[in-house]
């Protein structure tokens, strides 16, 4: 996504000196075509970027731990999402959209940065409760499975980071919660069309250690045999449209 | 004075040329902020096992591989890659990091390695192949991982039941039958998982949750006849493990908001008396059953991981790596223990290449029932 094309200090170094030198209209022409060049060039921003500045900081308050809260299934090309990817994924181009983020039911879930509210109950699943937060920049923060949402929430209601939008639920059981308890955390884009990483853009949180290690086997990530290594770490994972074809629909999967 | 300005071609050159140089500066500084780890000679003081030292040294290239796993023999690390269009499971020499490609058979092996199980098309068909004879057998619907008993004579599998809920939330009929598919016979019904056989061959450890039959929590399920005995019931839990001989069952009670409980524990099958261990974390169990190697989360202000040696007695945890010396950034706690117990391989967080942290015989000090190592022979 173009959205996600940042430069890097060094390239943003280079696109100065070439605007510094072109002033002409001749030479405009010259430097939208390098420039152009240059974006193609460009990766996308890396892991060790967004985390110098990410925008965003923890649904919850507290550190990941036994007692509190842990990663359970991350965004991406999981391969628990690879095998439900024609159908609980299916509109998510087989990918799993979001964080699923265990914790015990009544647990307060807190707006991952300041916006407005966007969606009570919106048509975004996550039953029983959902509420959408819009954010600066084209982000928006989802908050499913949530057994409670604060009774005061309003469409356009300003909201700031660290404010209670509700307590965390149970996807499958809301009256015991005993059988999935557990928040899912998407971050939005293209207004809600799209999906991206939020591990990246989620401050505050040493995302390597958040599972604890709770993982029953490795590898937590399908692999595709035709590219073995593609979209195997926490960072480095596709953006999905909602509705757009699979992208995990290996000829070669493993394991199948 | 006129001022001489680049043709368009000059413009898009040079560009091109800074992008370049952007680019290797960048991976140039990208590599400067990362801990430099030690050479493939480098060896560390471990305090609490006295003057034992251990070895670090990385066996693949940054980024390399997924999927990584120890070979019988615990000599070399095996992992999934495509390389000159050779795809499959390639392997790296512990020691020396020599390459080779094993196998384009990508698979579940059974304990000895005699058996290989391949899913086929998606109607959950999987085929057992033989590699000691070439003979094949496919068993139709068998859905998705099948567990050779030790003897490799028998095999289960689970079959869940059709519907929209995640999966770990349906109910699944777990089968047994014959090494080659014959004689199929269903066992029990539950929502859960069949977590291990027994060393004995006669029981499956199972990991039950909620269902209209059956309670949640750990079960010893008979073979045999089907029966089922409760080993402990419990509500929330993950992480289930059996220990190499059959007696100790490990399990993290969590999410559990009483810190008091929530964790890592061991239930003895023989007493069913359950206990907390000093110390949580990702953990694999020691060939020995004697304890378990524990890697906790890292603290806000740690940088790098610290292995620790978790005894089943409940003794003090003794560390095994200490974090001031060695660079230990593991990712998503992607790392295995060797069978023989004496090796970690792990997938370091910064450049996702595959090392492995040799302890030799160093560990085996900690291990009363095992013989002394000869001393002279200690790195």
């Amino acid at each position: 996504m173009l959205r996600a094309l940042q430069l890097n200090p060094i390239v943003r170094y280079v696109s100065r000196q070439i605007a510094r030198l072109a002033n002409g209209p001749r030479h405009r022409l010259a430097t939208g075509l390098a420039a152009f060049l240059l974006l193609l060039l460009v990766p996308t921003v890396s892991a060790s970027e967004h985390m110098a500045s990410p925008p965003f900081s923890s649904p919850f308050a507290g550190d990941p731990g036994y007692d509190n809260w842990f990663l359970s299934q991350t965004y991406g090309n999981t391969s628990s999402a690879y095998r439900d990817r024609n159908r609980i994924y299916g509109a998510g181009q087989g990918i799993h959209f979001g964080l699923d983020l265990y914790t015990r039911c009544g647990t307060p879930v807190l707006s991952i940065g300041d916006g407005t509210v966007f969606a009570v109950d919106g048509p975004y699943g996550s039953y029983p409760h959902n509420v959408v937060i819009k954010h600066a920049d084209g982000y928006f923060s989802l908050y499913g499975h949530l057994r409670v949402r604060s009774n005061n929430l309003l469409i356009g209601q300003e909201i700031k980071a660290g404010d209670v939008i509700g307590e965390s639920g149970d996807s499958v059981d809301v009256v015991r919660c005993d059988i999935s308890p557990h928040l899912h955390l998407e971050i939005r884009t293209d207004l809600m069309r799209a999906a991206v990483n939020p591990i990246p853009l989620i401050g505050g949180v040493r995302w390597d250690d958040a599972s604890l290690g709770l993982s029953s086997s490795q590898p937590a990530f399908e692999v595709d045999l035709d590219a073995p290594r593609r979209w195997q770490s926490l960072y480095d994972q596709p953006d999905i449209r909602f509705g757009w074809p699979l992208l995990n629909d290996y000829p070669r999967p493993w394991p199948r | 004075m006129a001022t001489t300005r680049p043709s368009p071609l000059t413009l898009i050159v040079i560009s091109l040329l800074l992008a370049l140089i952007g680019f290797t500066a960048a991976g140039q500084l990208a590599r400067a902020d990362q801990p430099v780890p030690p050479g493939p000679e480098a060896a560390f003081h471990v305090p609490s096992l006295g003057p034992e030292s251990y070895v670090q040294r990385p066996l693949t290239e940054a980024g390399c591989c997924p999927s990584f796993n120890w070979s019988a023999d615990s000599n070399r690390v095996r992992f999934l890659d495509s390389v000159d269009e050779q795809t499959g499971w390639w392997s790296v020499d512990a020691e020396d990091a020599e390459l080779r490609f094993d196998s384009d058979l990508v698979g579940y092996e059974s304990p000895s390695g005699r058996y290989l199980t391949i899913t086929e098309g998606t109607a959950g068909d999987v085929r057992v192949l033989d590699l000691l004879t070439g003979e094949s057998n496919l068993l139709p619907s068998v859905g998705g991982r099948i567990l050779s008993s030790p003897d490799e004579s028998q095999i289960v599998f689970s079959i869940r039941d059709p519907g929209f809920g995640a999966p770990w939330t349906r109910s699944a009929t777990i089968y047994l039958a014959d090494a080659d598919g014959a004689n199929r016979r269903s066992l029990v019904r539950a929502v859960g998982s069949v977590v291990a056989w027994f060393p004995d061959g006669q029981r499956l450890l199972l990991s039950a949750r909620r269902s209209s039959t059956i309670e949640r929590g750990l079960w010893e399920l008979n073979t045999d006849d089907g029966s089922l005995r409760l080993l402990l019931a419990l509500t929330y839990f993950r992480a289930v493990e059996l220990s190499p001989d059959g007696r100790y069952i490990s399990y993290v009670r969590t999410p559990e908001p009483n810190t008091d409980l929530a964790g890592l524990w061991i239930l003895d099958t023989l007493t069913l008396t359950a206990k907390k261990m000093k110390l949580s974390g990702s953990y694999a169990w020691h060939p020995s059953s004697r304890g378990l190697i524990v890697i906790p989360a890292r603290a806000p202000d740690e940088d790098d991981h610290q292995l620790w040696w978790v005894d089943v007695d409940g003794s003090p945890p003794v560390p095994l790596t200490d974090p001031t010396l060695t660079p230990l950034a593991i990712s998503n706690f992607e790392w295995e223990l060797s069978p023989d117990g004496r090796k970690i391989a792990y997938r370091a967080a910064r450049h996702l290449a595959v090392w492995v942290l040799d302890f030799g015989l160093a560990l085996d000090f900690l291990i009363p029932e095992l013989p002394t190592p000869n001393t002279s022979s200690i790195r």
